[in-house]
């Protein structure tokens, strides 16, 4: 049996889906974030999107981490 | 004459603070406590630890030197961190539990264990160590540079020896955990001056801030705000972005140090709370990215035009001396911490799937004995190869990389898929080796997309593995499929 702290010993989850997110963002996002020609405080747009695209991931981490706390046995 | 004091005082004053706070921690008597820190590293000195193998030179020069020299390729350092932290998420508690479980403290031991495979574990051994010496290498070749370019004239040959015995004394007595301090101390300094540089840099080259900086990049390269960058070329195109960032990605626990480091963890917890926070440090890069951008509109000239030099020389053209011996003296830490913890998985290594298999009757204190003495002959190794005939160090480095890389699936499948055969992934590796050292359409292809070769070969070397599973199943449950 699992150790309440330790990870369950399957495979992925549904609940780990989250962790795609970062690569939706920072990989799937590249073409389009590449082309758009706005540049607030003149910085390209390319930076300032995977700069937050480092944020999201950092909050779907997190999300991952709550659902699989909820998911524990107690 | 000032720089070179204030980066000696720097170097030296972190490895006296390193070495006192080794023996505070008492000297490591077992191999566990020498090279995985007891497996008791909690989230903070973890987090440091994990920040500082990813803070390396090459990282902090590479990464400006690409802000320099191309422009937007340089943002491939803001997705590595992050998408290797939601891979580790799920990877790293699985890797630590293995090893809490079986008693492992190398990823030789877990290949070995997982496969029940004795010269798959040894094969792993031996790869781990070639591309490890590698990186070691690298790491020396660029402390050289950073002495050279900020204090002047440094022989190499010595500048390689001392490099080498300050790397082996961060880590000879206490270990891991002596490592974690230093790598706090390098941390915690390298943010704060990069940070200090990044805001001070607009108005030192003539800009009124740092949108005015980005403005005036623009201006002078209008390539470089978007994909692929100032040089066509180099074909550093949206492809390659992406492809390379989920090749860094998939590869970063891979690495033999990573992979160890994951047994050092005191809990599952830890390694998932820092996989939260983790991303986070790599905001910093975008201090180093600007600075990179300030290099360009300063019009700065490294040494031979040596892209890794551009930070560098742009602190030394435009800043005092002392900010500059400050920063030397930080940028040898970022070769010397990692090049520690590299020298003791080493060690480690060594000790435990090379020496072990052959003489198992070693004790505790043989084997620890063993360790260092291996990681003082690997040391001295890799700083004789630093001063031979120079190759292009990214070369060197993405060789490494990609060696490395190619040990994934075995990673991987043993988490989701039981029963692969160590067979299967001999197999994999040698399509893999072969489909990215050798010149083929493959490797023409990734040339002319873009397409991260590394990763086409890990495909292919996945690919193969599960095939030749799926067949050997089949091959011995004939009735099922009958």
């Amino acid at each position: 049996m699992d150790e309440p702290d330790s990870p369950p010993s399957g495979g992925l989850h549904r609940r780990h889906l989250p962790l795609l997110l970062p690569f939706l963002w920072q990989v799937g996002g590249v073409p389009w974030a590449n082309g758009v020609a706005w540049r607030p405080w003149h910085m390209p747009f390319l930076l300032l999107w995977e700069l937050a695209g480092v944020v999201v991931a950092s909050l779907a981490i997190a999300l991952v981490y709550r659902l699989d706390a909820a998911a524990a046995p107690r | 004459m000032i720089a070179t004091a204030v980066t000696v005082v720097v170097v030296v004053a972190t490895m006296l603070g390193t070495v006192a706070y080794g023996r505070m921690q008492a000297r490591a008597r077992t191999i566990s406590e020498w090279a995985i820190g007891g497996r008791s590293l909690g989230l903070l000195v973890f987090w440091f630890l994990n920040a500082g193998e990813i803070y390396t030179t090459f990282a902090v020069l590479g990464i400006s030197g690409y802000a320099w020299a191309h422009g937007a390729p340089a943002t491939l350092a803001l997705c590595s961190v992050s998408l290797a932290a939601a891979i580790g998420y799920w990877l790293t508690p699985r890797i630590w539990r293995s090893g809490r479980v079986s008693g492992l403290m190398t990823q030789a031991d877990f290949f070995a264990h997982h496969y029940r495979s004795r010269w798959l574990g040894i094969l792993v051994a031996l790869v781990g160590i070639a591309a490890l010496v590698i990186y070691v290498q690298i790491q020396i070749t660029a402390l050289g540079l950073v002495l050279r370019v900020t204090l002047g004239d440094v022989d190499p040959t010595t500048a390689a020896a001392l490099a080498a015995a300050a790397m082996l004394l961060f880590v000879f007595f206490a270990g891991l955990r002596s490592a974690a301090f230093a790598a706090g101390v390098k941390d915690v300094l390298m943010v704060l001056l990069v940070g200090g540089l990044a805001l001070t840099v607009a108005r030192e080259v003539g800009a009124s801030s740092i949108a005015d900086l980005f403005r005036r990049a623009e201006a002078m390269a209008p390539a470089a705000a978007t994909l692929p960058g100032r040089d066509l070329a180099a074909g550093l195109g949206v492809t390659w972005l992406m492809t390379t960032a989920i090749s860094v990605a998939v590869g970063t626990y891979i690495f033999p140090h990573m992979f160890q480091l994951c047994y050092a963890a005191d809990a599952a917890k830890t390694l998932r709370r820092n996989a939260i926070f983790q991303p986070l440090y790599s905001l910093s890069y975008l201090f180093i990215i600007l600075l990179g951008v300030a290099a360009l509109v300063a019009g700065t000239r490294p040494p031979d035009g040596d892209a890794n030099a551009v930070l560098l020389q742009l602190v030394t053209d435009r800043y005092p001396a002392w900010v500059t011996g400050l920063f030397g003296g930080t940028a040898a830490l970022l070769a010397l911490v990692p090049g520690s913890v590299l020298l003791l998985t080493i060690g480690t290594i060594f000790t435990r799937n090379v020496v072990l298999p052959l003489r198992p009757a070693l004790d505790e204190r043989a084997q620890l004995l063993a360790s260092r003495a291996a990681m003082v002959a690997f040391a001295a190794l890799a700083a004789w190869l630093s001063v031979g005939p120079n190759q292009s160090l990214v070369t060197i480095g993405l060789t490494a990389y990609a060696t490395i890389g190619m040990l994934a699936p075995g990673v991987y499948l043993a988490f989701l898929r039981p029963g692969v055969p160590a067979v299967a992934l001999g197999a994999g590796l040698a399509v893999g080796y072969a489909a990215m050292l050798l010149p083929s359409p493959l490797s023409a292809w990734a040339a002319a997309t873009g397409f991260d070769l590394g990763l086409a070969a890990l495909l292919l070397n996945g690919a193969t593995v599960l095939l030749l599973d799926a067949a050997l199943r089949r091959g011995r449950a004939p009735l099922a499929v009958a």
